[in-house]
């Protein structure tokens, strides 16, 4: 692993990281920009603000009208995106070599040059206001699962959903973009990647030359609320028009830099990945459930801070959602007193022929360099996956259940199926 | 990049099988696909879906090892199983770790040559399968794309929902499943094995027709039948589908398209790129989503099947601006010949597909797909390996041609699926009364 992931490193005097993979299979390269600018780092009232500002970088700058920074990179046939998480936002292109000169003065150039204007901002925030509805809003269970977020954090800022709520993205002003860019988007906090077909020395002078010159920004120690241990269940329960009804738990496990990571990620596979799953041959296989899932963020997803190891089950037409989840509860406990060891090894194997087909992707060996280093400060702590993975045994996938799976640790919401009528009394959702 | 198609070798053995090899990957890794020139354009009339279905039965259990015996033996080597139909083509594909790769070769075999089709098996995937569509029917924009599929291609052998319907699943029989395995997996000509991985050529190639020894046992045969299909696209050009709950409305909009044959094949993909494939280079992007925030995203697909697949354009927005945006489409298109940068756009676009080309290679599974396209149309390497010359031939002269022969107005068909009564009032200003229908979502669904 650590062959295919071993960036070399540096660091601009400004504080600007830089990450640099030489692999020459292909004539492309790609070229990411991390920065930890993502919901974490918000505060109540302006959410959905690091977001929007990932969108509002595609909108123009001195010399560049709206979207025409995606037009360029793709006339030269690249690809180019941006995404934004709880704990940071990246902007990548994928694209062929020879143009990662034009490629870096412009990502470069729209960090000095953006213009965000009123009209700009109102035409942006209808778009984005559209990806909240496609994403959340007509979705059977996204507006759900924003309410299990919310239930399960009382403090830390995952309590709400990455694009922001609603009423919020409406409220949002040009000067509030102008400020959480000069507090977020500066040298410090960011961090550039660069993988493939490239010399590393030249790409190094080539990102000093449009990079040196940003000027710093002192953001001072952050202040993120922590949140506090659970002390007991939560439940709840969210009316909507959906065909099946659906349950959704949710357990406080710790952060991307924790140990406890790695026993849980084969706990995940353990129960749902795979026709030989627990989940599986128990509750789908036999139609119990139409779906029944463990679900975690994969690395290098998983979140900085403490997150929440989901366990969600959309039921069957023909058995009842609460047995459904007695037994569910059963398996799972159950575990303790009857893991195979060689269910812990199929779990391992299973997880690293996926990581082994991911890491053919040289976009995907660059995202993991870049969001390892811009959330724990180190992406060397990547290399440690397939040994972490590889040294665990069944003690330690129990230790994990003991740990997080109690229910004073659990928060479970179900969703109760309601006619069109009962819907339309509710409102619409937003 | 060249090394990469000069290393890929290819042999046929006596059944007619194709064994394609290529060394190819940095990991770890050997990945087997079998391939079956056939997809759900086979699936009977009344039993939609069969095709995707009995592929995914052929992993039900061998003659000798029962479902949760396969599976266990499988997974314990980490392998990946992914196997399902398009409508020109089924495929199986296995990815496994290297080191235990001899072992499986066996296990491969049975999956292919020899399925059980156990009856418990098959009740229990036909519920699944039920119980799966009745969860995707809540999901407007999947209801949505059913839609315009269907009204796009009524009449013809793609016409239905590729993965069945709540009364087509209820009339599978392991007959049926036996004889598609029988008539169209066991006939050599009609497959290919694809062996991939981190390993000489020859010897990829040597595991390869070791698989393939199975297809000599077969004494299938059966004679290429050309796909149906109607030219007549009936009914009404709008289907507006009322969902109330909903705060967003799925647009579809559908015109003709071509071939994968039709030699037009390369300006077509550039007129799509320039109208709504190309993000934000496409015109319908730039208008609906730069200029006008009316959505978060819209594209347009073509899909070149054997038949004329469709072209299709897909979009969402919010409810209050939905006839709007379906206004905004139908303008963008009547005036697409005479857009001002049609050259720009048309040398963008030339310029992506050709410098874009090393990235449709860069992993093994993005190779493998390209590989299984030139499969499933019987294509030539060249027409993947020549694709930068074609598209840099074609000319604005071909484009307006396709423009005007295949984005008129008068051929749409639509699907609009959203809260009709904060609409509707214009669409009955703007269409003919005979050319809409309003159906209600749940009916809707039954239409699948």
């Amino acid at each position: 692993m650590k062959e295919l992931l071993n960036f070399r490193r540096y660091r601009l005097d400004n504080g600007l990281r830089v990450l640099i993979l030489e692999d020459r299979t292909l004539p492309v390269v790609s070229f990411q920009v991390h920065f930890a600018a993502g919901s974490r780092y918000e505060l109540p009232g302006v959410t959905g603000i690091s977001h929007l500002f990932e969108h509002m970088m595609f909108r123009g700058t001195s010399k560049l009208g709206p979207e025409e920074f995606s037009k360029i990179i793709q006339s030269k046939g690249g690809v180019v995106n941006a995404f934004t998480t709880f704990d940071h936002t990246t902007y990548w292109e994928n694209i062929p070599s020879k143009e990662l000169d034009l490629v870096v003065e412009l990502e470069a150039h729209r960090l000095k040059e953006l213009r965000i204007t009123e009209e700009s901002l109102a035409t942006e925030l209808e778009v984005v206001r559209s990806e909240r509805k496609m994403r959340i809003a007509n979705t059977p269970y996204g507006a759900a699962l924003e309410e299990l977020f919310s239930l399960a954090y009382l403090r830390h800022p995952y309590r709400w959903p990455v694009i922001g709520w609603d009423q919020d993205l409406r409220r949002l002003t040009v000067k509030d973009c102008l400020e959480y860019f000069r507090r977020r988007y500066t040298p410090c906090r960011a961090v550039i990647v660069v993988a493939g077909d490239v010399d590393p020395e030249r790409t190094l002078k080539l990102i000093e030359q449009h990079y040196a010159d940003l000027v710093p920004f002192d953001p001072g120690e952050e202040f993120i609320e922590v949140e506090p241990p659970q002390r007991g269940k939560r439940t709840a329960v969210f009316k909507k028009r959906v065909e099946l009804e659906a349950f959704f738990w949710a357990f406080h496990v710790p952060g991307i830099e924790s140990e406890y990571i790695y026993p849980l990620i084969l706990l995940n596979y353990i129960l749902s990945i795979g026709k030989t799953s627990r989940f599986w041959k128990r509750f789908v296989k036999n139609g119990s459930v139409t779906e029944l899932k463990a679900q975690i963020d994969p690395l290098p997803f998983w979140p900085k801070d403490p997150a929440l190891f989901i366990i969600y089950g959309i039921a069957s037409p023909r058995v009842p959602l609460q047995k459904v989840e007695n037994e569910v509860w059963e398996e799972l406990w159950s575990l303790k007193d009857n893991l195979l060891d060689d269910e812990v090894k199929k779990a391992q194997r299973l997880y690293l022929n996926s990581l082994w087909a991911q890491l053919e992707s040289i976009f995907f060996r660059a995202l993991m360099g870049g969001i390892y280093e811009v959330k724990t400060g180190d992406f060397r702590k990547s290399w440690e996956i397939e040994e972490k993975i590889s040294n665990l045994t069944k003690e330690d996938v129990i230790g994990v259940i003991e740990q997080y799976f109690r229910e004073d640790n659990c928060t479970r919401l179900i969703v109760e199926p309601i006619t069109a009528e009962e819907e339309e009394r509710f409102g619409l959702i937003e | 990049m060249k090394e990469i198609f000069s290393g890929i070798k290819s042999t046929e053995n006596s059944s007619g099988a194709k064994i394609i090899a290529i060394p190819y990957g940095k990991t770890p890794r050997i990945i087997v696909a079998f391939l079956i020139r056939s997809g759900a354009e086979k699936d009977p009339v009344g039993k939609e879906g069969l095709v995707d279905f009995t592929i995914e039965a052929l992993s039900f259990g061998t003659k000798t090892r029962s479902f949760e015996a396969f599976h266990e033996e499988i997974e314990k080597y980490g392998v990946y199983l992914e196997m399902g139909s398009m409508w020109d083509v089924s495929y199986i594909v296995l990815s496994s770790p290297n080191e235990s790769f001899g072992y499986l070769i066996p296990l491969y075999k049975e999956l292919f040559f020899e399925p059980a089709f156990p009856q418990k098996e098959i009740s229990e995937a036909q519920n699944r399968r039920k119980a799966k569509l009745q969860k995707l029917s809540d999901i407007s924009s999947w209801i949505a794309d059913q839609l315009i599929w269907n009204l796009a291609l009524k009449g013809s052998n793609y016409g239905h929902c590729r993965i069945g319907n709540g009364r087509s699943i209820e009339n599978f029989t392991i007959e049926d499943f036996k004889e598609f395995h029988y008539k169209y997996c066991l006939y050599g000509p009609n497959t290919c094995i694809i062996i991939m991985g981190k390993e000489k050529a020859d010897r990829l190639l040597d595991i390869g027709s070791k698989i393939a020894e199975g297809f000599q046992e077969s004494k299938s045969s059966f004679s290429e039948e050309e796909p149906f299909e109607n030219p007549h696209r009936e009914g009404p050009k709008v289907i507006i589908v009322d969902r109330p709950d909903l705060t967003q409305s799925e647009i579809r909009v559908s015109f003709p398209g071509i071939s994968r044959h039709d030699p037009d094949y390369y300006a077509f993909t550039l007129m799509n790129y320039i109208l709504g494939g190309g993000g934000f280079s496409s015109i319908l992007m730039d208008r609906l989503r730069s200029q006008k925030g009316l959505t978060y995203g819209v594209k347009s697909n073509f899909y070149p099947l054997k038949i004329k697949g469709p072209m299709i354009i897909s979009t969402f927005t919010p409810t209050a601006y939905t006839f709007q945006t379906f206004k905004e489409i139908l303008d963008t298109i009547a005036s697409f010949s005479s857009h001002q940068n049609l050259e720009k756009y048309l040398h963008e676009g030339k310029e992506f597909f050709k410098g874009n080309f090393p990235l449709r290679f860069e992993t093994p599974e993005k190779l493998l797909k390209e590989v299984i396209h030139l499969e499933t149309y019987k294509l030539s390497t060249n027409e993947l390996v020549l694709f930068p010359e074609r598209i840099s031939e074609v000319s604005l002269d071909n484009i307006m041609k396709l423009v005007n022969y295949y984005l008129k107005l008068e051929q749409l068909k639509a699907i609009i699926v959203g809260r009709a009564k904060d609409f509707l009032k214009d669409f009955e200003v703007f269409l003919n009364k005979n050319e809409f229908i309003i159906v209600d979502y749940k009916k809707a669904i039954e239409l699948l």
